[in-house]
């Protein structure tokens, strides 16, 4: 069983990836993705994290924030998406399903010896923290 | 006058510790957290939140150290979970961070001192002034002083003048701009007695600032909150009401003709006078009781 320390690490992994999924759905402001991420049970250890996350996201171009003044609600800043960030996103799903069928296979014993030799620890650790972009497929997860 | 949920007790020991734990951040990183943060919990939050609430959100939001270390928390070159680079700003930063506590200490405390030397000057040069709407929009906020004005105009301005109602309410509400480049929020009534009062001569003072775009000059059509943000470029009505307790005689008249108000741009607080094109007046005589 995972300590509550590397489920943090797992959490902080891949907690990105999740706000630009929420944000390819539509621009959303800051409390309302707190408010998405806290109702997936235990990806959000902490409603503060995620204020700092997005700067880092819009630092690196991912995301795109401007205030919005609707009628009837209070003035807020809205988080986009960027271009960058589409493509940043589909390059983490293909290399999450990948990761996520690897870790399964050596978790539940199925991997198969020739494969686990095609894919040493080192390269596998390397998709989780920074998965390359390059021919990645497009395919959706749903939301 | 209604406080905010940032005024609460809880919510200030919080920000400042807050405050101290992001002393080792660049000033630009800090102000925005600490903007995301105060905007988080004065929408989580109702008014008139409990203590256990307040605690309880602040709780979830996690220790300030923790917010302040992920702030400064860069990963190897990339955001965590993807493999975007940070920018040369953010490396530069990085390296800023390794200069030894004592270096920071020293800088800090020097870069205290010209801040606060600076202080009115610095809040200016980023934040600017907020001002009567650009078409001066102003009005009594009931009906039967609307009824009863009288509009007199001299030397480009003007005055707009209706009976003293003694004992009852009245106000009036007037649009505020914002033309600068930041947001400003409207945390109160900045008038008191060394600087003046807001309203012609009453008691029980209430400002509130309308919620949502300024689209309709119909004011009663608005939500009105005791705060209120003005994003960059934008208007929001502000309407204060009182009960008039001014004795004047037949003739005699009173007015204001400028709003004084508390505004809060990012760690700045200040007391803004903005001017009023149109001064509202209230003419006696007065009814009843009166305080002189």
């Amino acid at each position: 069983m995972a300590s509550e320390s590397g489920l943090t690490e797992l959490r902080r992994g891949v907690l990105g990836p999740c706000v630009l999924a929420l944000l390819e759905l539509r621009p959303r402001f800051g409390l309302e993705l707190v408010r998405e991420l806290s109702a997936a049970d235990g990806l959000l250890t902490s409603d503060g994290t995620v204020y700092p996350l997005l700067n880092r996201l819009r630092d690196a171009g991912l995301v795109t924030s401007e205030w919005r003044d609707n009628e009837g609600e209070r003035a807020r800043r809205y988080y986009s998406i960027t271009p960058a960030g589409e493509q940043i996103l589909a390059g983490f799903r293909s290399d999450w399903d990948q990761f996520s069928a690897t870790v399964g296979g050596v978790l539940n014993h199925t991997l198969r010896p020739g494969r686990a030799a095609a894919a040493p620890d080192s390269a596998s650790a390397a998709a989780v923290t920074a998965p390359s972009t390059k021919g990645h497929r497009h395919d959706r997860h749903h939301h | 006058m209604t406080g905010t949920i940032i005024d609460h007790p809880l919510v200030r020991d919080y920000l400042r510790e807050l405050d101290v734990a992001m002393r080792v951040l660049p000033a630009a990183q800090a102000h925005e957290l600490r903007e995301q943060i105060t905007g988080h919990l004065d929408e989580a939050l109702p008014p008139d939140a409990s203590d256990e609430e307040i605690a309880a959100a602040l709780s979830r939001l996690g220790p300030p150290g923790s917010l302040a270390t992920e702030a400064m928390a860069r990963g190897s070159g990339t955001v965590p979970g993807t493999d975007a680079p940070v920018t040369a700003g953010i490396l530069i930063g990085r390296r800023l961070e390794r200069v030894r506590g004592r270096t920071w200490l020293i800088a800090a405390v020097a870069v205290t001192l010209v801040v606060i030397a600076a202080f009115r000057t610095v809040t200016f040069l980023t934040a600017g002034s907020l001002e009567n709407g650009s078409f001066n929009y102003g009005r009594w906020w009931y009906a039967q002083d609307t009824r009863h004005n009288v509009e007199a105009s001299a030397n480009d301005s003007t005055q707009s003048t209706a009976p003293v109602r003694s004992g009852q309410r009245q106000g009036y509400v007037v649009e505020v701009y914002n033309g600068t480049g930041v947001a400003q929020a409207i945390i109160g009534d900045g008038s008191g007695p060394s600087i003046g009062w807001n309203n012609p001569g009453g008691t029980d003072e209430q400002l509130a600032v309308s919620q949502g775009p300024f689209t309709t000059h119909d004011p009663q059509s608005y939500r009105y909150a005791p705060t209120g943000v003005i994003p960059p470029g934008h208007s929001r009505l502000v309407r204060v009401l009182w009960t008039s307790r001014i004795c004047l005689q037949k003739g005699e008249s009173q007015g204001v003709t400028r709003l004084i108000l508390r505004v809060r741009v990012g760690w700045f607080t200040r007391t803004e006078v903005i001017p009023l094109s149109d001064g509202f007046y209230l003419i006696g005589p007065s009814q009843g009781h009166c305080v002189a």
